[in-house]
């Protein structure tokens, strides 16, 4: 049996987290994850913005810090450059990664340092009650959007891509196999990967969407889920507003701190001291 | 020299002007065991932009580093020559690029010194990028602050490799046009 | 003059930093601080230490904050508008009292403002400019030598005090080139972080009243919870009011009950003075030339009482050096600190001198502004 309860800090338990909401499934897995490649907890540095995704870090028993909104990439870039041989895993929200720290997000994908970066779209601000997001289907009401979202969302896959991320994936809290296959693989890939899990608000956006239980939220998702085999045969009208899921990239150059070390360091003497 | 010197250099962003007080400062301290200090005041255009740059030379350790009673004033612009025309002494003497700066301030009776400065490096050295030192010759021949001699040494501890020898050459220039 | 190197504030910062120890930095380019980032990409790899240019203000804050907790001592850098923005996580290395240097070369405002100018306006947002209620160590040196040992300083207090300290130039120190004799290493101290003897408790934040946190780093082998919101003693989000009062006063009282030791100032002819200029940064400078014009020309007697730690503000230190005498007020903005000097010095006649127009007030300015008072 996995030992994952060492990656839990029972002492901060419960979770916050409404009945029926995703998040649990999503802790459940990267647990796992951590279980499966056997990392220790001290070599791990958990780190996550704001917003319901941003309350995950205090709940595993490894080095953790909460930061601000959006910007939990930029700390563990710190965290990372000052200790290349640990693990850095950054959640984030759709809210808190696109929106907000959208300037985070394409710069770390650029960079391209060995920071695992789990995006959790909910499609809605879930913790200040449901205002629009980048990523809210349009049509959808929120509370900012009375009369419903005009605006079209972010695909948080197709941004990573094209910003240079070196892993990217995407899964839902529907497929709990795959959703730990993805993310166990971002782990081991070495570069800035990005995998998104869609999550449920049922309480915020499914509410005022008539998708007001878990059950009828997931069963939307699920309806709205397409594996990126079957996409490809698909055109871009049949694929509006769906969730394609899979492995989109996964593909290897150097990270920062190696160039910094080979081509900075080097140049500068400072590897001789 | 006077217990204490002031020189303000007035220029566009460019011209090199930053450089020249740089070495002033730097002759000063390198050369005569003299206090120096170099403040600029530039903006943010970077090429065109009028700029300043005070160098204060004293005996003494300098206290407020920027020019409050002026003994030299070199203008190679118009623009930049109106706008920091302030704090100058009764008897200090004033440079200007005679091609560059043209108009001067009715009841002036400063002694002034119009020099070809930009048409003789152009046509002497034919590389503008040296006007920083042939200001900085003609700054210190009319000054009486240095010698060619110790800014020989000086501008070859500074400039490039590969141009020595037009920077002697526009340090010639510099203290024959006076 | 011999080892006397010429150097601008901005390159004196570097110096002291990297003589303090520090091994990260990040930072954004911006006028009249970008030649602080500049250096340190320069001299950071010669010593093996990291540096990288973020995306933007709050990346570099955000970075020098992970590195911090990742053990490493931190720095970045900025002007007015960059320091607007850093506001916010600012406040992170406040509340989750995480050490950091954070420079600030001050430049005209409001906005964009007079980026290429030198303006004093920025004190009290050093003080106040993150939300809420919290310490701060602002520390303005204004001479050469002062700048290079005050940078070190910086650094020292930042690790003794578990705290962001604030080192505030003006663009007249940051960017003067200067004649400047470099202290050898045994002219200062160097202060490192203090870790527990034994990690044996997960409650990092648990401290007698007005004492820094005593916790590992990341990744000393003990999983520690760093929070941006308010927390208890395990660093765990709380909304308990009794525990709220507690960390709250804890991080108040370590900077008040530590004030004698944070504090550095200069008094210049204060004993027989008939009046006290008080002035810090480049304008301090500029007093001290006026003062010592006025003393060799027969002038009326003038003292000065220079800060350089800003904040906490030197009440008892002012009081002290002043006593009964009048004070001039010199300041490069409309009138900041000046509001402080009459909230400690409460009998005393206090005259001011501002200006902020994007030039220093000169030494003769405030020649005419002493004869004033005297002739009033």
């Amino acid at each position: 049996m996995l030992d994952y309860e060492k990656y839990l800090r029972y002492r901060t338990f419960p979770v916050p987290w409404c009945p029926g909401c995703g998040i649990g499934t999503i802790f459940k897995a990267v647990v796992t994850a951590f279980a499966k490649l056997e990392w220790d907890p001290n070599d791990i540095a958990v780190v996550s913005g704001i917003g319901c995704s941003g309350r995950l870090s205090t709940y595993f028993n490894t080095n953790t810090l909460h930061t601000t909104h959006g910007r939990a990439l930029t700390f563990a870039t710190g965290i990372k450059l000052s200790n290349p041989d640990k693990h850095v895993v950054v959640f984030s929200g759709d809210g808190d990664a696109l929106a907000i720290g959208g300037n985070h997000f394409i710069h770390a994908c650029r960079r391209n340092l060995n920071i695992k970066l789990i995006v959790i779209n909910n499609n809605i601000y879930g913790m200040t009650g449901g205002q629009v997001s980048p990523t809210t289907p349009t049509g959808f009401v929120t509370t900012t959007t009375p009369y419903g979202n005009t605006e079209p969302h972010f695909d948080t896959v197709e941004l990573a891509k094209a910003a240079g991320a070196t892993y990217v994936a995407r899964e839902t809290v529907n497929r709990p196999r795959q959703m730990l296959k993805v993310i166990e693989k971002s782990f081991k890939h070495s570069g800035f990967s990005v995998v998104e899990i869609v999550s449920n608000c049922h309480i915020n956006l499914g509410r005022r969407n008539k998708l007001k239980h878990p059950l009828p939220m997931l069963k939307w998702i699920d309806e709205n889920t397409i594996p990126l085999s079957k996409a490809k045969d698909m055109s871009e009208e049949e694929l509006k507003f769906k969730y394609v899921v899979g492995e989109f990239v996964h593909r290897h150059r150097p990270d920062y701190l190696s160039l910094y070390e080979d081509l900075v360091v080097k140049k500068a003497g400072g590897d001789k001291k | 020299m006077k217990e204490r010197y002031e020189v303000r250099l007035a220029a566009v962003g460019g011209q090199g002007l930053i450089t020249a007080g740089a070495l002033l400062a730097k002759t000063a301290i390198n050369k005569k065991n003299l206090y120096a200090t170099q403040s600029p005041t530039y903006t943010s255009q970077v090429r065109g932009g009028p700029t300043k740059v005070d160098v204060i030379i004293d005996s003494k350790p300098i206290v407020f580093p920027q020019a409050v009673s002026i003994d030299l004033y070199f203008a190679t612009a118009q623009k930049p020559f109106d706008l920091y025309y302030r704090n100058i002494k009764d008897d200090a003497i004033i440079v200007i690029d005679s091609d560059l700066v043209t108009k001067l301030p009715e009841n002036d009776n400063h002694k002034i010194y119009k020099i070809p400065l930009t048409e003789a490096t152009a046509k002497e050295i034919g590389n503008m990028v040296v006007v920083s030192v042939v200001s900085l010759a003609v700054v210190s021949k009319l000054s009486g602050l240095f010698t060619k001699d110790e800014l020989r040494e000086v501008v070859l501890a500074s400039v490039p490799k590969g141009t020595e020898e037009m920077n002697l050459k526009a340090l010639d220039l510099g203290f024959n046009l006076v | 003059m011999n080892n006397v190197k010429i150097r601008s504030g901005n390159e004196l910062v570097v110096e002291g930093a990297i003589a303090a120890g520090c091994n990260f930095f990040a930072g954004y380019p911006i006028t009249p601080s970008s030649e602080i980032a500049e250096g340190m990409s320069r001299e950071l790899p010669k010593v093996h230490g990291i540096f990288i240019q973020m995306e933007d203000e709050l990346a570099s804050i955000g970075a020098v904050i992970g590195a911090s907790l990742g053990g490493k001592k931190v720095m970045t850098a900025t002007s007015g508008p960059g320091f607007s923005l850093k506001q916010e996580n600012l406040g992170v290395a406040l509340i989750a009292e995480v050490p950091l240097v954070i420079v600030n070369v001050m430049r005209g405002g409001p906005s964009t403002g007079l980026p290429t100018r030198g303006a004093q306006g920025d004190v009290m947002q050093a003080r106040w400019g993150t939300h809420g209620d919290h310490p701060v160590i602002a520390l303005a040196p204004a001479f050469p030598k002062e700048v290079f040992l005050t940078t070190i300083d910086a650094f020292n207090l930042a690790e003794k005090f578990m705290t962001p300290v604030i080192l505030l130039l003006d663009e007249l120190v940051g960017h003067s080139h200067e004649p400047v004799e470099l202290p050898g290493p045994d002219e200062y101290e160097i202060v490192n972080r203090k870790y527990p003897e034994k990690l044996e408790t997960l409650e990092i934040y648990k401290r007698e009243m007005g004492k820094p946190p005593l916790r590992p780093d990341f990744f000393m082998g003990y999983p520690i919870h760093i929070e941006s919101l308010e927390h208890n003693d395990y660093g765990y989000p709380t909304t308990n009011p009794e525990i709220v009062e507690v960390q709250q006063r804890r991080r108040l009282e370590k900077i008040e009950r530590h004030k004698d030791e944070i504090i550095r100032y200069k008094t210049h002819y204060t004993d027989d003075a008939e009046l006290v200029i008080f002035a810090f940064g480049s304008m301090a400078r500029s007093a001290l030339e006026a003062i010592e014009t006025l003393r060799k020309e027969g002038g009326p007697k003038i003292g000065l009482f220079q800060p350089i730690t800003i904040w906490p503000f030197p009440e008892e230190q002012l009081k002290k050096a002043v006593g009964e005498k009048d004070v001039l007020v010199v300041e490069l903005n409309w009138g900041q600190l000046v509001y402080e000097v009459e909230r400690v010095l409460k009998t005393n006649k206090i005259h001011s001198l501002l200006k902020m127009t994007g030039m220093p007030i000169r030494p003769d300015e405030i020649i005419e502004k002493i004869k004033e008072i005297k002739n009033a």
